[in-house]
């Protein structure tokens, strides 16, 4: 289905979210939100053409991919977000890198001192209060 | 070094709160999700004799999928952690603050952070198993509401704040139903049974109330490189106070555009909140020039995406309900300008280090000056001087022994006397 695939992106099942940008004016955008049928993300992104058009970004089912395209919309698919995802979720650790609180995060912001520029260093901890 | 799972954002925040104690407080949310999960908020506090401090209410972790919200918050911490006791300024990218800048932050305000609004979605999304569809899942995991369908479970806790919350009656027939929320628990924004029903929503509220001085509200989501800030029903007008999400003689005409019906914001109020949009906007963008862009919720490029029941306009409206507890800004930062939930850990680095510049500037533009900090103190002094001659007053000449008002009351009804006795003679 991914016309640009994506690094991780492997096997699909029927359920599988595409990643898409979907070509309409603002009375067809309007339209598609008011259907209410698609996931649209949270408040979703729009990319204007210039032309009276834009893409507007969905995430969509091969299905529902098959049948806006046989409406006549143009849809560029990016990636399936079902997939990546499961491949994300093999990072995601089921353990507890900071012992119940016994260790606490360090920032990744650098910090930066006033006169030197050097970083601290070091872990965060009790000690250094 | 990945993604927080929803144990470790809880060992963060106490880890945290063990490594400096002196400096923050572990604050226990007191409703337990459906699937009984207790969840903390951390306060960032360096001086706490200090009594004129704003505070800033950061959350997070609302939708499941949207996973690097909580890891932006709980970094935020323990960089500003960090950099104070180390006495050190910190640097996002290109965007540095000073060490003065930090330290004012740490001292002159107070910065809490809930980055775990909803736990059981985010462990429903990072629990799936190989093969399955989950980690897409936005709603909390309320079982009820779906009358026990697993896949009518949840329900949208951003459409579940009490603004407009009753969008059926609240907005016009018009407005778009797909953006506003829905009454079918199966839908994704699913406003729940009742404002404030689910007890993720009502843990944030619970929170900003234990904040009168908060000024400004900030939940982060993903994705698509916008600050929002209100109003999210309709458009913003300044010349109207009586139309307001207050007054029901509206009812049933929001959330269209181009009609008689705008959301009164006071014309000196909206500058403010669009230069503090602006300035998460400039401090996000200063890091790596990503390009976010700060506008109102309500528009979506040439259409309209107006919402009900979303905390940003649920913060704002307490300065309209109650304006005795001061101005208080709401916004929603969607951090990513990629079309995608799940970046890989790399990319999510650099967005921690974006957002949390926004955060951070945001701070800095909060925190009060010294000027205000010798006003602040100043007025406390006059504050307790009045007090203590109040006192004494009331214990010299008790009010008992002259009454209320005892001389006005006399004046005034010799007044009436005298007026009695003309009209008396006028009538005769």
């Amino acid at each position: 289905m991914t016309d640009q695939t994506a690094e991780d992106s492997g096997p699909e099942r029927a359920d599988d979210q595409f990643a898409v940008k979907l070509k309409g004016n603002p009375e067809q955008v309007d339209e598609l939100l008011r259907r209410g049928e698609f996931d649209i993300g949270d408040h979703p992104h729009i990319s204007d053409n210039r032309d009276g058009t834009g893409w507007l970004d969905l995430f969509l089912t091969s299905r529902q991919i098959e049948s806006l395209r046989a409406e006549g919309y143009e849809i560029q698919v990016s990636s399936n977000l079902s997939e990546l995802a499961r491949v994300r979720l093999a990072d995601v650790g089921d353990g507890d890198r900071y012992d119940g609180g016994i260790t606490a995060p360090q920032g990744l912001g650098r910090k930066v001192h006033r006169d030197t520029g050097r970083k601290p260093g070091g872990p965060t901890g009790k000690a250094r209060q | 070094m990945t993604f927080l799972n929803v144990t470790e954002i809880e060992s963060a925040l106490i880890g945290l709160n063990n490594a400096y104690p002196r400096l923050t407080q572990l604050l226990p949310l007191p409703n337990p999700t459906h699937e009984g999960r207790r969840s903390h908020a951390l306060l960032i506090r360096g001086n706490p004799s200090f009594r004129c401090r704003p505070a800033l209410v950061f959350v997070s972790g609302v939708h499941a999928r949207e996973w690097g919200g909580p890891d932006i918050l709980v970094n935020l911490a323990a960089d500003l952690l960090e950099a104070y006791t180390a006495n050190a300024g910190l640097a996002y990218g290109a965007k540095t603050f000073s060490a003065a800048d930090v330290r004012g932050i740490v001292n002159r305000t107070d910065v809490v952070v809930f980055p775990d609004i909803n736990p059981d979605g985010r462990a429903y999304s990072m629990g799936g198993t190989a093969g399955s569809n989950q980690a897409m899942w936005r709603k909390n995991r309320n079982p009820a509401s779906g009358g026990g369908s697993t896949g009518r479970a949840g329900v949208d806790v951003n459409r579940n704040y009490d603004f407009l919350w009753d969008f059926q009656t609240k907005f016009s027939p018009s407005a778009n139903p797909g953006t506003l929320a829905s009454a079918d628990p199966g839908s994704d924004i699913f406003h729940g049974t009742g404002p404030f029903s689910e007890p993720e929503a009502r843990n944030v509220q619970w929170l900003v109330d234990r904040f009168p001085k908060a000024r400004y509200f900030v939940d982060v989501h993903s994705y698509s490189g916008d600050v929002l800030y209100p109003w999210g029903d309709d458009e913003n007008q300044s010349t109207d106070p009586s139309k307001s999400f207050m007054n029901t003689a509206w009812d049933g005409k929001r959330g269209v555009s181009g009609d008689a019906y705008g959301e009164y914001i006071p014309a000196a109020r909206l500058p403010e909140v669009t230069a503090a949009a602006a300035v998460l906007r400039d401090g996000i963008n200063a890091v790596r020039n990503q390009g976010y862009v700060s506008k109102q919720g309500f528009w979506l490029w040439s259409t309209t995406y107006p919402t009900s029941g979303t905390s940003e306009d649920w913060a704002f409206t307490r300065e309209f309900l109650n304006p005795r507890k001061g101005k208080l800004g709401g916004f929603c930062i969607e951090f990513n300008r990629n079309q995608n939930f799940f970046p890989s850990w790399a990319e999510m680095k650099d967005m921690i280090l974006d957002v949390d510049a926004g955060l951070v500037n945001l701070c800095e533009y909060a925190t009060p000056s010294w000027v205000q900090v010798i006003l602040c103190w100043k007025l406390a002094w006059w504050h307790r001087i009045a007090d203590r001659f109040l006192t004494f007053w009331r214990r010299l000449f008790p009010p008992e022994i002259w009454g209320p008002y005892g001389p006005w009351t006399r004046i005034v009804r010799r007044l009436e006397r005298i007026l009695e006795r003309f009209s008396t003679r006028r009538g005769g």
